[in-house]
């Protein structure tokens, strides 16, 4: 089996944002639409402050609540454990928005551009099927789908692989198959603790946050 | 700047919440007036402004969708979601409620009753099944939501019947149904406060700290109050029980209008532990923004 | 993929050079002929140190390209009065008119004589920071060099925005115009402020990041914690512009505190002045025969002279020595049996009294973290360990002290570069593996290779091409309204020294009228600007503008309206990044932490079609040299070199015909040709075409060219350091020139020129200047207002960009000003509330308060730089800035030219609007 999964490195993350700027023209979300983004997180009181740089967005959770509360079956899971939308289907209830504890979806009811009017670039790439139903991240799943097709591996070949992984220049972000012992992800676990956000909501998310080096 | 602290959630706004308000009332309008009209089912004013509360929370609902065109697959996924459930109960509510006004068949009118009675529990787990939301996912808010909407509709029936439809039927539920009722629901009211302080954002124990002592004051200690002073002023009798009533319901609406939406801080975002930056400095991490 | 594409599709190499970090190389996806994604080089991984990565700035080069407020064509203006409040009243105009009006005026003042009456270039131009621009100007530099004299004092923040005082002592130093710790193979870091994360570009940050996770431990000492103080391991908060002070105390612990085998001395004693004996009158006591500095030789117990072959010199002690000491001017004095210290000794003894303890009053740091990181820093330094590096074995000194701007530049830069170099030096740091390095260069020459910069100079020191303080040679004259070569020794002469002079000074010039003693100051009859907007991004902005609308004649080459070219003459709308053609050098080792293992050159190349008629800045330039008459000279540039590379050596020549105006296609193709064969020693001759494949082309730069010591090694020569004689004589005799003609004014930078620097109160120039200034009562203005670096941002360039806006606001301090939390709350102030800040000059500044843990209770941080009136997008954000607060003073500026940007603030609650 293929368990695809997501890990940031917080020791490496310095909040850059190039995640979120390559992700959202990748996947062409409108202006306020994130799909991935990184938190900007102070804790402590000064002088004793800490400040992390968290990536978030859908954590492709193994027992997604957005999954359960969908009445039009639009959010579905993947075997391979990617949580998806099919914008044909989904009716914009926005049920999927408030069952998901990560704030990973986000409804667009309106044509929004960057600028006052619809620039060329958006223009050519405008998806109507975006328009009044949910949307997340995908985990880019058609480059994934493509590497597949092309024997290529997600994580490890860019062209199979989150554009946000790719895009990122600390190497905080990695992609991989949580199932092989061997994978990329896999191996980083192994070495260092990690801990998932949430994770007393049982929703088993697919996002990894590695915060120190396993001794 | 997004924080980590939880922030009010804007998915579901006052028409989403009408739904619940209008719901909920419409369920405890129509179940107490079709108990008033006993056996003999007949087209009534109250069951009818029953059905038309359940109706305008769907349709102000059905506003909010942002593809309303494709309402209909709402139905696609009753095995777990209790949006497509609640929307089934709807239908077969109606299916059997004006079946039971068109035939006047007492056992249709009870099959409704327990149709509206399917989809108000439907109403209380959808909201609850916003995990996403802390104010709405604790157990608490399921029996919450059922008897305020159950309280709601007896009340505004027996101000409905007092005000507008004439003298109250014999087979009408009985005025301590309703204080029984507002004594339950101040009871898991309490409850559901309890639960939220075991952990809750702080803006929504914040939100709830403020309508608390008006909810239990106006929406039970008061019409508490009017019901007893039946005893001891009967030439007041409809005057006071129409005021519990109004009460009764109205307070319901109002709870359920900060619930849905002014105390829907969401889960906001946190870290277990701050991540060591070169050799140790990692450690535990406060969440932010809860209570 | 947000939609499936159908037809073309093709993915396009090209450069990013947005900021100094760069350049790098980026993948355009372009489908239809709309270019729709931007993603990393993945082919070029191998060479690039970052993996290939290109920085999230690069990602808004698709919305600036189809920006919908980008000027479309040429403008002129119609309303002649120039101001902020007025219309400028822009029409289009044909190219052909736009560049008839402009060589008309170039011709009508070149008649003139290119120089005015008082000396000064009639022609001035303003380029964006960091020479970044050069790299998307095309042919621009060479027209200016077919022109003639050209002033370039008018900057749009170099000086008071960049890493001043670090450029010159750096290059003073050890050729190093920025410092970088050598992070790949360092194991501690102090930073003072060095906000790497944020300005160390996909380099800087890939290095760190790994460097983290192997095990770098670094300390960020800084009032706010800043995106890089966020990274680091501990976070120390120190008052603003004290840093020399903690310094200084580390240095005290370092030779106080612990027994000389604890620091290199070998180090010391081979690479530095340490041993060098210093005289009576604070120069080196030397030979009177050869006059070369003295040593005390610990083996015959007798001085000789430095380089004397077999002595073993002491670092330490006082000795009896007679000889000759030569001051400024010549001034020659004898000595007999004067009792002179070693340089090392002077360093010991000046540091005595500055404790842990003491500088803890004036850091607000407790005494027991500076001893404790003094202490960390020398355990981590692994004195006497060696490594190997292509084949030739080093020191490896795993420590290293980085600063940041603000810390290193304007007042105090001197005293705290000083302190870094000295840290460096006391354990054998500097420019070895593992420790403290050059990264680019810029005063000395060659600016390619930093290697290439060394050779021998006086008493055993580099050479460093200073300008002269000798009576002959000193420039009496300046040749820029800032004065720099006049007033500023250390900004040398090479190309970049133009833009290292007080450029603050340039705008002073124009506002005060006059510097007496200097030639009578003139307001220049014409003035280019290409990507540069001083009128928001220099200081004191009100008053920017009331100068700049002074200027008669503006060509502003835009991209949009923006608040400099609201003030021009006529706009020429260039080709922006996906649309024009350019190379560029790339690789080796450059601006921040850009250290590669390659180097070569990279192309810019027309990825879509010009969005409007806007056209490449070659083809603008060599119309406009044509129609000035200057076509010849302006091509005869281009084959020199001007735009990159020589088009002619003794190994190739693709040099163009100097008669015609030549294609951009045709120069550039010359230009790669030149670069190929430049990297095969003109065995390779490929062309554009080659590039627009691969996007650049590299050839070898080992690791070993990234360290100077061994260079200094192979020609047997030292850093000044900790002892500079050399600062002291530049300093006196630029004091006599001075004084000899009359201009007094410059004293206080003057006391700035010292062989070793000593602890005094720098915050307080500042709290000084404004009340002389502004009668200010400084008790009115409690907070230090500072500013902190934004990576989406590059400088204020990008600010229009919405994308850039938006990715931004995810980082606080974005979307206002960042101000203790519990000090805020003091003052009644929450999160979100609208805030006033007054700097000492009474102009104010509005925004919105962004309550954080991470900074000082004394302090307010405004990232970025804002304040947009006239930006399409820009100038609806909001945000506050610091630049409209900072005034210029001659009282800020320290030796080097420089001011740093900080000022003391009051902070109200603003009215909710």
């Amino acid at each position: 089996m293929t368990r695809w999964a997501m890990v940031a490195d917080l020791r490496r993350c310095v909040g850059c944002q190039t995640c979120t700027a390559s992700c959202k023209l990748t996947n062409a979300t409108p202006p306020g639409v994130q799909w991935r983004k990184v938190l900007d997180i102070e804790t402590g009181e000064y002088p004793d402050v800490r400040r992390t740089y968290v990536p978030v967005g859908c954590m492709h959770c193994d027992e997604p609540p957005c999954l359960d509360v969908c009445p039009s079956t639009a959010t579905r899971k993947r075997a391979d454990g990617i949580v998806t939308i099919d914008y044909d289907i989904c009716i914009g209830c926005a049920y999927c928005a408030v069952a998901c504890p990560y704030q990973a979806r986000y409804k667009v009811t309106k044509r929004d551009f960057a600028y006052d009017r619809e620039n060329t670039s958006e223009e050519a790439r405008e998806d109507p099927k975006r328009m009044g139903v949910a949307q997340k991240c995908t985990f880019c799943v058609e480059r994934i789908d493509f590497g597949l097709e092309n024997g290529l591996t997600p994580g490890i070949d860019p062209d199979a692989t989150p554009a946000c992984v790719n895009s990122c220049i600390a190497d905080a972000l990695a992609f991989g198959d949580l199932d092989d012992p061997n994978s990329n992800v896999s191996r980083l676990l192994a070495e260092n603790k990690s801990f998932r956000m949430h994770e007393e909501l049982g929703t088993g998310p697919g996002f990894h946050y590695i915060w120190e080096e396993r001794r | 700047m997004i924080g980590s602290r939880p922030w009010l959630q804007s998915n579901w706004d006052w028409r989403a919440a009408g739904n619940f308000i209008f719901g909920g009332a419409g369920v405890g309008l129509f179940v107490a007036a079709a108990l008033a009209a006993g056996s003999g089912a007949a087209a009534s004013a109250p069951l009818l402004c029953g059905m038309g509360l359940i109706a305008l929370g769907l349709a102000l609902v059905w506003t909010e969708l942002g593809r309303p065109m494709r309402f209909i697959n709402v139905l696609r996924h009753p095995a777990r979601s209790w949006m497509s459930r609640e929307a089934i109960a709807a239908i077969v509510f109606f299916a059997l409620a004006i079946g039971a006004l068109a035939t006047g068949s007492a056992p249709v009118l009870w099959a409704a009753c327990v149709a509206a009675l399917a989809f108000l529990y439907c109403q209380a787990r959808m909201l609850q099944g916003g995990k996403g939301i802390p104010a709405w996912r604790v157990q608490a808010s399921v029996p919450l939501l059922i008897l305020t909407g159950l309280t709601e509709g007896l009340g505004l029936y027996f101000l409905l019947q007092i005000a507008f439809f004439g003298p109250l039927p014999a087979a009408a539920p009985p005025v301590w149904v309703l204080a029984l009722l507002l004594a339950l629901r101040l009871a898991i009211w309490r409850s559901y406060c309890a639960s939220l302080k075991e952990g809750a954002p702080q803006g929504t124990m914040d939100m709830m700290a403020g309508a608390a002592p008006w909810f239990a004051a106006l929406g039970h200690g008061l019409p508490l109050l009017a019901l007893a002073a039946v005893l001891a002023l009967p030439d007041l009798g409809g005057v006071l029980v129409a005021l519990a009533g109004l009460l009764a319901f109205a307070s319901g609406w109002w709870i359920k209008f900060v619930i849905v939406v002014r105390a829907a801080f969401n889960q906001g975002y946190a870290i277990a532990f701050t991540p060591a930056r070169g050799p140790g400095g990692s450690r535990v991490a406060e969440k932010s923004g809860w209570n | 993929m947000p939609r499936a594409s159908t037809g073309e599709s093709r993915k396009v190499p090209t450069f990013c050079y947005q900021c100094v970090a760069g350049p790098e190389i980026v993948e355009v996806k372009v489908e239809n002929g709309v270019a729709t994604e931007i993603a990393p080089r993945f082919e070029v991984a191998d060479v690039h140190p970052g993996h290939g990565k290109v920085c999230v700035k690069a990602y808004g080069l698709i919305q600036k390209t189809y920006n919908p407020n980008r000027l479309k064509q040429p403008m002129k203006r119609t309303n002649p009065k120039k101001g902020k409040g007025e219309d400028p009243g822009f029409v289009p105009i044909s190219w052909d008119e736009a560049l008839d009006i402009v060589s008309g005026k170039l011709r009508e003042i070149h008649a003139k004589g290119v120089v005015d009456e008082s000396g000064y270039p009639r022609l001035a131009s303003s380029l964006g920071g960091g020479g970044t621009p050069v790299a998307y100007a095309g042919t621009f530099p060479a027209f200016l060099a077919a022109w003639g004299a050209v002033d370039f004092s008018f900057g749009s923040g170099q000086g008071v925005k960049c890493t001043h005082s670090e450029h010159l002592y750096g290059e003073f130093w050890h050729k190093a115009f920025t410092v970088a710790p050598d992070t790949p193979r360092c194991d501690y870091v102090v930073s003072f402020g060095a906000n790497t994360e944020s300005s160390g570009g996909v380099c800087g940050v890939m290095r760190h990041s790994e460097a983290r996770i192997r095990g770098l431990k670094r300390v960020q000492v800084e009032p706010h914690m800043s995106i890089t103080g966020g990274c680091a391991t501990e976070w120390v908060p120190i008052r603003p512009k004290t840093d020399a002070a903690f310094m200084m105390a580390m240095i005290h612990v370092i030779l106080h505190e612990n027994p000389l085998s604890r620091i290199d001395v070998p180090f010391l004693k081979e690479r530095t002045s340490s041993p060098y004996l210093v005289a009576p009158n604070g120069f080196f006591m030397r030979d009177p025969e050869s006059e070369k500095p003295l040593v005390w030789d610990l083996k015959t117990g007798a001085a000789a002279p430095f380089d004397t072959p077999g002595i073993d010199p002491a670092i330490e002690g006082e000795f009896k020595v007679s000889g000759v000491e030569i001051g400024a001017d010549g001034k020659k004095w004898k000595h007999r049996a004067k009792a002179c210290r070693t340089s090392h000794q002077v360093l010991k003894d000046h540091m005595a009294g500055n404790t842990p303890e003491w500088a803890s009053s004036i850091t607000d740091v407790p005494a027991r973290t500076i001893r404790r990181i003094a202490n960390e820093y020398l355990d981590h330094a692994r004195i006497g360990e060696t490594v190997v590096v292509n084949g030739r074995t080093l020191p490896l000194r795993p420590v290293a002290v980085a600063l940041g701007k603000t810390v290193n530049n304007g007042w105090g830069g001197y005293e705290a570069c000083w302190g870094r170099t000295v840290l460096a030096c006391l354990v054998g740091a500097l420019e070895v593996p593992g420790g403290t390095l050059g990264t680019t260069v810029r005063v000395n020459r060659s600016a390619r290779d930093r290697r290439l910069s060394v050779s021998p100079g006086p008493d055993g020191f580099m050479h460093f091409p200073g300008n002269p303080t000798d009576k002959k040679g000193w420039v009496r004259n300046p040749d820029q309204r800032h004065a720099g070569r006049t007033l500023v020794p250390l900004s040398g002469n090479s190309g970049w020294s133009p833009a290292l002079g007080p450029t603050h000074m340039g705008w002073m010039s124009q506002k005060d009228g006059e510097f007496p003693g200097l030639p009578r100051m003139t307001t220049p009859d014409i003035w280019f600007t290409f990507r540069t907007n001083p009128v928001i991004s220099f200081w004191d902005t009100e008053t920017m503008c009331d100068t700049v609308a002074k200027f008669p004649f503006i060509v502003s080459f835009s991209y949009t309206h923006d608040e400099t070219n609201h003030f021009a003459d006529v706009l020429l709308p260039e080709c922006t990044d996906l649309e024009s053609t350019q190379i560029t050098r790339i690789g080796g080792t450059k601006f921040m932490e850009a250290f590669w293992e390659y180097q070569g050159f990279c192309l810019r190349q027309p990825i879509i079609e010009p969005q409007g008629d806007v056209r490449d800045m070659t083809w603008i330039m060599t119309q406009i040299a044509s129609r000035t008459g200057l076509l010849e000279a302006y091509n005869t540039a281009i084959n020199k070199g001007a735009t990159c590379v020589p088009l002619k050596t003794k190994a190739y020549d693709f040099s163009l015909d100097v008669t015609k105006e030549n294609s951009v296609e045709e120069i550039w193709d010359a230009a790669c040709r030149a670069g190929s064969a430049e990297l095969t020693d003109g065995k390779e001759s490929d062309g554009i075409d080659y590039y627009r494949k691969h996007g650049l082309r590299v050839g070898d730069f080992p690791q070993i060219n990234w360290y100077l010591t061994p260079t200094l090694i192979d020609q047997g020569l030292r850093y000044e350091i900790p002892y500079q004689e050399r600062l002291l004589r530049m300093g006196q005799e630029l004091g006599n020139r001075l004084h000899e003609n009359g201009i007094e004014w410059w004293d206080t930078q003057l006391a700035e020129y010292k062989a070793i620097p000593d602890w005094h109160d720098i915050p307080g120039i500042w709290e000084r200047a404004y009340e002389k200034s502004f009668g200010a009562n400084m008790k009115d203005y409690p907070f230090w207002l500072m500013t902190s670096r934004s990576m989406q941002y590059s400088w204020g360039a990008n600010s229009g960009i919405q994308l850039m806006h938006e990715v931004a606001e995810n980082i606080a301090g974005h979307d206002g000003a960042i101000i203790n939390a519990a000090r805020a709350r003091e003052l009644g102030i929450a999160d979100g509330d609208p805030i006033e800040v007054t700097g000492p000059s009474g102009q104010k500044v509005k925004g919105r308060a962004v309550l954080r843990q991470g900074i000082r209770p004394d302090t307010i941080l405004m990232v970025a730089q804002f304040n947009h009136w006239a930006t399409p997008l820009a100038k609806d954000f909001g945000v506050p800035s610091i630049n409209k607060l900072v005034p210029m003073l001659l009282d800020l500026t320290d030796n080097t030219g420089s001011g740093a940007d900080l000022v003391r603030v009051r902070l109200e609650r603003g009215r909710v609007q």
